[in-house]
């Protein structure tokens, strides 16, 4: 073992790529143990990291940069890594030419996945010294940030040869990473799909592994703790835009993990203080995710930290809760995602009173209902929706007219044939609705199509 | 289970457990350290206001003490400026007084002079009984020159002749430089017509014509 690692340092001494004492000291830095590692770091910190440093950039061998790269994160995370990064900043402000995240940009891109995920380590760690110490020109940082953050989203994408393990170490660096002003805002920057193929990872239904739902919540939560207020807006739309009320809703009804209400509850605790503006607040009412909480706190939780975020998590949203009326409570209900039968979608006096509200900046509720019909994967949003819609064409002067702009029959049809039994009776509704319209013949059209598919002609 | 398989197994829950209480850990530090980074920037933020206040506040009243003193001193400068206007308007007062008084010096102009000063004293009081006070060393000058104005025989508007009676009891001071008081009705209405007096209304009637003549197109009176 020895001789193998003694020998590819010394080859590239050979090879003139990097001096003989760099190469010396590489090695002893691998072989030496924790202990003794902490002094002999302490003494030659920054010719190990400009060694290090000459090896990633210039030798061309895979094992070689594997080695360094796991040497350095190995340096990197050890705990005593103040010094490691006054030499970082030491080496950087030394060869100005040389910029400091370039070469391992480059890396992310290679094949070889395991390289990529240690090099996107590296880079997470390397990003967080450069913030503090600032070192690189500030227009070149944000645009490598906003690199390495498409980088970041895009590996998050499942396909057949992601393997976990990528995924985990992907989700790891990410959490680093995501802990500065900068790159929260390269991450959640608006138009990009990055925090939405976060989001993916926590759809139900996909069933994916405790460690990785842990993860995807911690960078949420790292996310969270946004500064400046420019930050804080970009990244309380990026949650809004993916319904995130209604992702820690599931979480915290179907997950039993204590690490993963933790995590959760502490992201919803950032929430629901208003840090992130008073929209993602009262979405959260809306969502019911207070009454889930409720329900929490009556399990005794062993962590302190638990029960404290749960009390406040309930203080805050009471306190928002009571200075919102029915009509709010359902509009944020509406927009958060999370629709349930309560009382207040079938009580006709709250739709007398309130279906013009409905229409309100732009037909938002509306759009949102409609837009819920057609994308969501539960028969209970679904059939909920449906049966809101019904009522808005009931009570609503013109409802229908303005329904009938959003084309929503054919995904109604849709649903009727594959949908359970309470969604089809909303949405018989809907469709009896439309029929009055006055487009008789495609309505009856609708109607026999729907019933000769349900007998099964 | 043998042995080996029992170690296997509490060192799997070594492990589980080592690193549920690894993450813990983590959450606890990067709660805390995100926490200490909010607070941190809020503080700064606070401070920054406060100081950019602060300085707001001195820069203002710096401001505004310059602006005090500014007009304070301009003001002071109009002062000055009125201030030697008024000398130089006395100083040009006195000579022509200085002046005047050379007057009596030539007899023949003064005489002349005199009478002119007594039918426009005739003329203005309108009066029948009229009586003139004049300076000692005048007496005869005046005396002739009341003959003079009187020649011809001056009437009031009301038709009566003019009588002059030249007072020999009280008379001008010395200080006069030189023409004559006309009274009537026992001194209860006069017509100063002193020199001292003649160059006082001729200075305050010309005052405005002699201030545009010294000081023109000055920017102060805009």
């Amino acid at each position: 073992m020895d001789e193998d690692l003694r020998y590819p340092w010394m080859e590239l001494a050979r090879s003139h790529l990097l001096q003989k004492s760099e190469a010396e000291l590489l090695q002893s830095c691998e072989q030496n143990l924790s202990e003794e590692r902490e002094g002999f770091l302490d003494k030659n910190c920054r010719s190990v990291v400009g060694a290090i440093l000459s090896v990633l950039s210039l030798s061309s061998n895979v094992n070689e940069q594997q080695r360094a790269a796991n040497l350095f994160l190995s340096l990197l995370t050890s705990r005593k890594s103040l010094r490691l990064e006054e030499a970082i900043v030491a080496v950087a402000k030394q060869d100005s030419k040389r910029n400091l995240f370039q070469p391992l940009i480059t890396f992310l891109e290679k094949e070889n996945r395991a390289l990529a995920a240690s090099c996107a380590q590296i880079l997470a760690i390397l990003f967080s010294v450069d913030s503090t110490y600032k070192l690189e020109p500030l227009d070149l940082v944000k645009k490598q940030c906003s690199h390495i953050a498409d980088w970041f989203g895009n590996n998050l994408l499942e396909n057949d040869s992601t393997d976990e393990g990528f995924l985990l170490t992907i989700l790891s660096s990410l959490c680093q990473f995501v802990r500065h002003d900068n790159s929260r805002l390269a991450f959640a920057e608006k138009g990009k799909d990055n925090v939405k193929n976060l989001s993916y990872l926590l759809e139900k239904n996909k069933q994916e592994p405790v460690s990785i739902i842990y993860k995807t919540l911690f960078v949420l939560w790292m996310l969270s703790f946004a500064h400046s207020a420019e930050v804080k807006q970009v990244v309380a739309e990026s949650l809004e835009k993916i319904f995130i009320s209604r992702h820690i809703l599931e979480v915290l009804k179907y997950f039993t993990m204590e690490k993963v209400i933790r995590v959760t509850l502490s992201f919803t605790r950032n929430l629901a203080a208003g840090s992130l503006g008073q929209r993602i607040r009262r979405e959260l009412i809306g969502a019911g995710v207070l009454e889930q909480v409720v329900i929490l706190s009556s399990k005794g939780w062993s962590d302190k930290d638990i029960v404290d975020d749960i009390n406040a998590i309930q203080s805050c949203l009471e306190e928002e809760r009571k200075v919102m009326n029915s009509f709010e409570l359902y509009r944020e209900e509406v927009l958060s995602g999370a629709l349930n039968w309560t009382p207040v979608h079938k009580d006709p006096v709250f739709w007398s009173e309130n279906v013009q509200k409905l229409d309100k900046n732009n037909f938002e509720v509306v759009e949102m209902l409609v837009r819920l019909v057609e994308e969501t994967h539960s028969s209970v949003v679904a059939s909920i929706a449906c049966h809101d819609l019904a009522m808005y064409m009931k009570y609503h002067p013109s409802g229908r007219l303005h329904i009938q702009r959003y084309h929503v029959k054919d995904r109604l049809m849709e649903l009727m044939v594959t949908g359970e039994p309470v969604s089809e009776h909303e949405i018989f509704n809907e469709i009896l609705f439309n029929l009055k319209l006055g487009s008789e013949e495609r309505g009856v059209e609708m109607y026999s199509n729907v019933v000769s598919s349900q007998m099964g002609f | 289970m043998n042995d080996s398989q029992v170690r296997q197994q509490v060192q799997q829950m070594v492990s589980f457990i080592r690193q549920e209480a690894e993450e813990k850990a983590n959450e606890i530090r990067v709660k805390a350290e995100e926490e200490f980074n909010a607070r941190k920037l809020s503080a700064v933020e606070a401070a920054k206001t406060q100081i950019r206040s602060e300085y707001e506040k001195k820069f203002k009243q710096i401001e505004s003490k310059l602006k005090v003193a500014y007009s304070t001193q301009l003001n002071a400068s109009r002062l000055e400026i009125l201030k030697q206007r008024e000398d130089i308007l006395r100083e040009i007062y006195e000579g022509v007084e200085r002046e005047l008084s050379k007057a009596r010096g030539d007899k023949e102009s003064y005489k002349k002079l005199l009478e002119k000063l007594l039918k426009q004293s005739f003329l203005t009081l309108d009066d029948a009984d009229v009586s003139i006070t004049s300076n000692e060393e005048d007496l005869s000058l005046v005396e002739s020159a009341t003959k003079k104005a009187l020649e011809g025989g001056l009437k009031t508007s009301g038709g009566q002749q003019v009588k002059a009676e030249i007072d020999r009891e009280s008379f001008l001071p010395k200080t006069s430089i030189g023409g004559v008081i006309v009274s009537s009705h026992g001194g209860k209405i006069v017509c100063n017509n002193t020199l001292e007096a003649r160059l006082e209304t001729a200075y305050q009637q010309n005052l405005p014509q002699l201030r545009d003549l010294l000081f023109g197109d000055s920017e102060l009176w805009k």
